[in-house]
């Protein structure tokens, strides 16, 4: 079967082509409201306050960044949100439910999280990593069903990595296990998508291509959330940016609203010069144009 | 691919079960094994030995080989560490050492020693974690486990020296035993036993999903559905009883636990549940074949299994050693 290999990272490509979302999503969230919420969210590692009183919302439809230095709390907050910390305060909602409260597995079926550190034994197949997003869906009995393998299909489909399925992860580069990593997190098929650092171990193409898929994804009615480290891919991709600092929201906005002089220079500290190009904001630091 | 490995798995089990009932100080024809199973004489001595001897030996090794290697399947899916197994850990040794004082100061026999051994088998991973903890150089290192369980197994090994001391003529039949044996009697303890061990390998079955899932990590198992507090107690629970079981019967036979996994990962790779069925099978052969040879080897005179086994199985300690090392040289 020849693999269709699609220049799907173009950036410009319309906001219309949903040829590559997934079919079938567990979807009962009204388009337009919130599915999930942040409420007056604080924690801290033993008396080190990492977020403070953060308050956010995240609508289906929306691909959303979040940006900041390092240990400005980003990764510690989509953690939070994904239900693998616990809140000192505030709460995290999913429909109006706290997360906490949902079983692991419920709590899998609507949203998926691609975690940063991408271990994953030498030995194991491809095919079975991907599968493992599976996961939530599956029952005693009722593995590999055939909606099972056709989202596993779909996934690797989207990120390039079918001519992979039948090699081992220790044959893999970085990049290649990362994309089959985020075709796992697309085989769960949840309508909450949150990647830490996706673009980790990706060269400049797949970083695109990622963004791209992610971006896409939103499109078709998923809320995507994704933990950034590079400001002008951010604003290339995202809808909205959550600019943070010391555990608070510094700008919450627009990329262009967001990404300005001022706000770069209150949370990076350094002085930049601010090159709006299309939806893209590049930020290049004053020292270095002189 | 994965079932074609099963399937040799399972012919090559089945050769060595016939070669099995065959061998032995006098080597038995085809036709004689087939008429002492199926038509059995009770007068017919050859028939005596094939059934009496050979065949119980074949039944309590392969049970002893299967749930030893699911156990340590378990473990090393679960600590995430290639090294370890029911022996590096130190669990065989602490049974070991609870039973003999379980025989010294309550007088225990038969199937009543599991509790003891069981509990031996806890304390000793508690020893184990704890000397590792201590040792470890921060991180996750594969070794500082593997240093812990051998410091762990050396202490109960002697504790257990020191009960035997107390009174040698006390502990004389049970010298096969503390060094890891196969006797015509064995199968008693296992009439009792079997099902746990059933059980066990039928759950591991069932878990080996959700260990599978952990090997992507904590955050990423929990985030694809799992619980993984919830299934890293769930596999200690398996595995711990699953090695004392074969414990109580054989006495403590050393890396089968270990190897039979490595195998298993080579044969049919590492995840789902072909592996962890192929692994229950390798153990089998594994030890099947090692009391094949102890039988045979220098025939009529019999070995311990375990001295078999302590042999073939150090060498094969030493290069899964030595090749995980090399590859974290890498």
């Amino acid at each position: 079967m020849p693999v269709r290999r699609e220049a799907s990272w173009r950036p410009s490509r319309p906001r219309s082509d949903r040829a590559d979302v997934l079919p079938d999503m567990t979807s009962d969230g009204k388009q337009g409201g919130e599915v999930l919420s942040v409420n007056e969210l604080s924690f801290g590692y033993g008396g080190n306050a990492v977020l403070e009183a953060l308050s956010l919302g995240f609508r289906p439809g929306e691909f959303v960044a979040i940006v900041g230095p390092n240990g400005c709390g980003k990764s510690t907050l989509l953690k939070i949100m994904a239900g693998l910390l616990k809140p000192a305060h505030g709460s995290v909602l999913l429909d109006n439910q706290p997360v906490g409260s949902l079983s692991r597995k419920k709590l899998a079926l609507h949203m998926a999280m691609l975690a940063q550190s991408n271990e994953a034994p030498d030995g194991m197949l491809v095919a079975d990593l991907v599968g493992m997003g599976r996961y939530a869906h599956e029952g005693w009995l009722s593995r590999g069903t055939s909606r099972d393998r056709a989202h596993i299909d779909a996934a690797m489909r989207i990120m390039e990595v079918a001519d992979l399925a039948e090699r081992r992860v220790g044959e893999l580069s970085g990049g290649q296990l990362q994309r089959c990593r985020m075709a796992m997190a697309l085989a769960q098929n949840a309508r909450i998508l949150l990647l830490d650092e996706p673009t980790n171990h990706l060269d400049l193409k797949y970083q695109y291509s990622l963004l791209d898929i992610a971006r896409r994804q939103a499109a078709g009615g998923r809320s995507v959330v994704a933990v950034l480290h590079d400001l002008t891919l951010a604003s290339l991709y995202a809808d909205r940016i959550i600019l943070m600092s010391g555990g608070t929201v510094v700008a919450d906005g627009a990329p262009v609203d967001v990404l300005t002089p001022a706000h770069i220079s209150a949370v990076y500290g350094i002085a930049t010069a601010a090159m709006p190009f299309g939806r893209a904001v590049v930020h290049l630091p004053e020292s270095a144009l002189e | 691919m994965k079932g074609l490995g099963l399937a040799l798995l399972i012919v090559v089990l089945a050769l060595l079960c016939g070669l099995h009932l065959a061998a032995g100080a006098r080597f038995s024809s085809p036709a004689l094994v087939f008429d002492a199973l199926f038509h059995h004489d009770p007068r017919n001595y050859q028939h005596v030995v094939v059934v009496k001897q050979r065949l119980t030996r074949l039944v309590v090794a392969g049970y002893a080989g299967a749930v030893l290697a699911v156990s340590g399947l378990l473990l090393q899916k679960v600590l995430r560490n290639d090294l370890v197994s029911p022996s590096t850990l130190g669990i065989n040794s602490g049974a070991v050492t609870f039973v003999v004082l379980g025989i010294y100061f309550l007088g225990l026999d038969g199937a009543a020693l599991f509790w003891p051994a069981l509990a031996g088998g806890i304390f000793a991973v508690g020893v184990t974690f704890l000397a590792a903890s201590l040792v470890s150089q921060g991180g996750r290192d594969p070794l500082s486990l593997i240093l812990g369980g051998t410091m762990t197994a050396t202490l109960f090994s002697s504790a257990t020296t020191f009960a035997i001391s107390l009174d040698p003529d006390r502990f004389g039949n049970l010298m096969g035993w503390l060094v890891g044996d196969i006797g015509n009697f064995d199968y008693q303890p296992l009439t009792l036993l079997w099902p746990l061990g059933a059980f066990g390998i039928g759950m591991a079955i069932i878990l080996c999903r959700a260990l599978d899932l952990q090997t992507l990590g904590t955050e990423q198992a929990a985030a694809l559905g799992a619980d993984p507090q919830l299934i890293r107690y769930a596999a200690l629970a398996l595995a711990i009883p699953l090695a004392i079981s074969a414990v109580c019967v054989v006495g403590p036979i050393g890396f089968v636990g270990l190897v039979a996994p490595h195998i298993a990962r080579l044969l049919v790779g590492e995840t789902g549940r072909i592996a962890m069925i192929s692994c229950a099978l390798i153990g089998a052969v594994i030890v099947v074949a090692t009391d094949m040879l102890a039988r045979t080897l220098f025939s009529p005179q019999l070995l311990h299994v375990g001295t078999v086994m302590a042999l073939c199985g150090g060498v094969a300690f030493l290069a899964i050693v030595l090749t995980t090392l090399r590859r974290r040289m890498a």
